[in-house]
């Protein structure tokens, strides 16, 4: 490999880590809400826009950076914890098949309350952050941005780590995705622990939203459902149910997707991540961690 | 029952009936238990012992009927809210959480010890908090000792014996300082060394203030453990006594041998 071509791989690789990061955040919470009531969480994907779109009504209406964000998480948190309450609640005893159905009907009542709000058309996202590439010698452009990307991702993986594992609502949340009505027995209150799963995930899901938003600095009401099939396989790729799962799943289709594009076709980048999602599933049926031993 | 009129009952069962659409599972059941008593309730397969451990402890939601738990109407309590006022509980077919380890799962019943923490207090670990778990730690690794599993504490539960689990799942019920234990089949399954073993250990924790509601099978166990028996039948309370009455009564001969047996 000679040194530009050397330098053109690193550049690729530094571009989909970044874009796998994102995805990352979206499949944690969607993995995280999967492995708690084994549902398909249709609706995911569309916080994420949703998050991306009141950031941007906040910093146009001259709001500060981090108090846009702060709003964003509020309203996703806000959402996610409003629509599990009313349309999935009352589905806990239906077959899986209703509340994934109820899901997508959540998911496009959310796309086109926000079409109606800010328009079908794509928008362009205000730039705020500080974009300048550093320009590394053999030509590497490595975008401050993307570097925010992975260090929060980095974060906030570790944080979720630690957070199931040695915390007290961890080992409940642990406890209500193995068996439900058994840890409700044991005295653990399962509906406000399924709330917390929801509202987690929605808040991460608002922070890959702004983060996305900043990155390709358009916004368009379809972006959601695009989150939801990525962040679907990431979750499915990694190992469902597994918060490391859902990370490197991610990660690894934000590389297949900037490497297809870099050395394939643009317009086959889905194509190769589902041919790669195929073959690993066909190796490994549970994922790269070994998930859930069920069906996906 | 009369004759327990000395002791003040914990549980009171008032008229409790559960349907699932035509099925009375339970038929208007009453009993009262008194406080630090071991008592078994028995009955043929399908005779309503395990819906009234359902029922009691909120799973199922009574038809007709009231229960009172210390005093005070647990009938439409929440399951968890329950769970935290003192009545622990073992299943049939073990339900245990098979991909934590032993330790954690049997926390998960200790837990319940913590009720005054705050969510900032859980989310940042205050040192405060951290003195509540680890009192919670300590008390969850005495009952490990007391139960013979200390050494398996890091094992994940997946890969337990059967014995073991009917054990762990004994710990989660009792780690929680709660005042009534219901035991679904306890010992069903288990070799008689390990029978013998818990036999003795529930023995001893009636001794502590605990009252025992438990679900078993064989009348001649149950007579050596229990100071009073409830017999169920198709979800009617048949007979209720000393464990001597009980085995003598027709009724009860009758419904586990059928008419005609004696």
């Amino acid at each position: 490999m000679d040194n530009t071509s050397l330098s053109h791989f690193v550049q690729v690789t530094i571009n989909g880590l970044s874009m796998g990061c994102v995805y990352a955040l979206v499949a944690v919470g969607y993995g995280m809400v999967y492995g708690i009531l084994n549902m398909i969480n249709f609706a995911h994907g569309e916080i994420y826009m949703f998050g991306a779109y009141i950031a941007y009504s906040a910093l146009v209406c001259k709001m500060g950076l981090f108090s846009s964000i702060l709003l964003s998480l509020f309203f996703c948190g806000v959402l996610g914890v409003t629509v599990e309450r009313l349309a999935y609640k009352p589905l806990r005893e239906a077959s899986r098949i209703a509340p994934a159905l109820t899901a997508m009907a959540v998911a496009l009542l959310i796309r086109s309350a926000v079409m109606i709000i800010w328009g079908s058309s794509p928008i362009m996202f205000p730039q705020v952050i500080n974009n300048k590439p550093i320009i590394l010698n053999n030509n590497i452009r490595f975008y401050p941005l993307q570097f925010s990307i992975i260090f929060v991702t980095i974060v906030i993986w570790v944080f979720s780590l630690w957070l199931f594992k040695y915390t007290k609502i961890g080992k409940a949340i642990r406890a209500v995705s193995q068996d439900r009505n058994t840890a409700w027995l044991m005295g653990i209150d399962a509906d406000k622990i399924v709330s917390i799963v929801y509202l987690y995930g929605s808040i991460l899901a608002a922070i890959a939203g702004f983060l996305i938003a900043n990155y390709y600095i358009l916004l368009f009401p379809l972006m959601g459902f695009l989150g939801t099939i990525r962040a679907w396989t990431a979750a499915v790729l990694g190992g469902i149910g597994k918060l490391s799962g859902a990370v490197i799943g991610g990660l690894l289709i934000g590389l297949v997707e900037s490497f297809a594009m870099t050395y394939i076709s643009t317009a086959y980048k889905d194509v190769i991540i589902f041919i790669v999602l195929i073959i690993i599933l066909l190796v490994m049926p549970r994922g790269l961690l070994k998930g859930r031993g069920q069906k996906v | 029952m009369q004759d327990n009129k000395k002791t003040t009952p914990i549980l009171k069962v008032k008229n409790v009936s559960k349907y699932f659409g035509g099925i009375h599972a339970l038929d208007n059941i009453s009993f009262e238990l008194s406080t630090n008593k071991i008592t078994a309730l028995i009955g043929p397969n399908g005779s309503g012992k395990t819906t009234l451990f359902n029922v009691i402890t909120g799973l199922y939601k009574a038809t007709k009927g009231s229960i009172h738990f210390k005093k005070r109407d647990i009938t439409k309590e929440r399951i968890d809210k329950i769970a935290k006022m003192g009545i622990g509980r073992t299943f049939q077919n073990i339900k245990l959480f098979a991909n934590s380890t032993v330790l954690e799962n049997v926390m998960v019943g200790a837990y319940q010890l913590l009720d005054n923490e705050t969510f900032i207090d859980v989310v940042f670990n205050t040192a405060e908090y951290r003195q509540l778990e680890k009192e919670i730690l300590h008390k969850t690794e005495e009952i490990l000792r007391f139960l013979d599993l200390y050494k398996k504490k890091e094992t994940l539960v997946k890969s337990l014996s059967y014995g073991d689990r009917k054990r762990v799942e004994f710990a989660r019920a009792i780690v929680g300082d709660s005042k009534l234990i219901l035991l679904d089949e306890p010992v069903a399954g288990m070799v008689e060394e390990e029978k013998l073993f818990l036999l003795d250990k529930i023995k001893e924790l009636s001794k502590k203030n605990v009252t025992i509601l438990l679900i078993e099978h064989q009348i001649r166990f149950v007579s050596e453990l229990a100071s009073s028996i409830i017999v169920l039948d198709e979800g009617k309370k048949i007979a209720e006594g000393k464990p001597v009455e009980i085995q003598e009564n027709p009724l009860v001969i009758e419904a586990y041998l059928g008419k005609g047996a004696r």
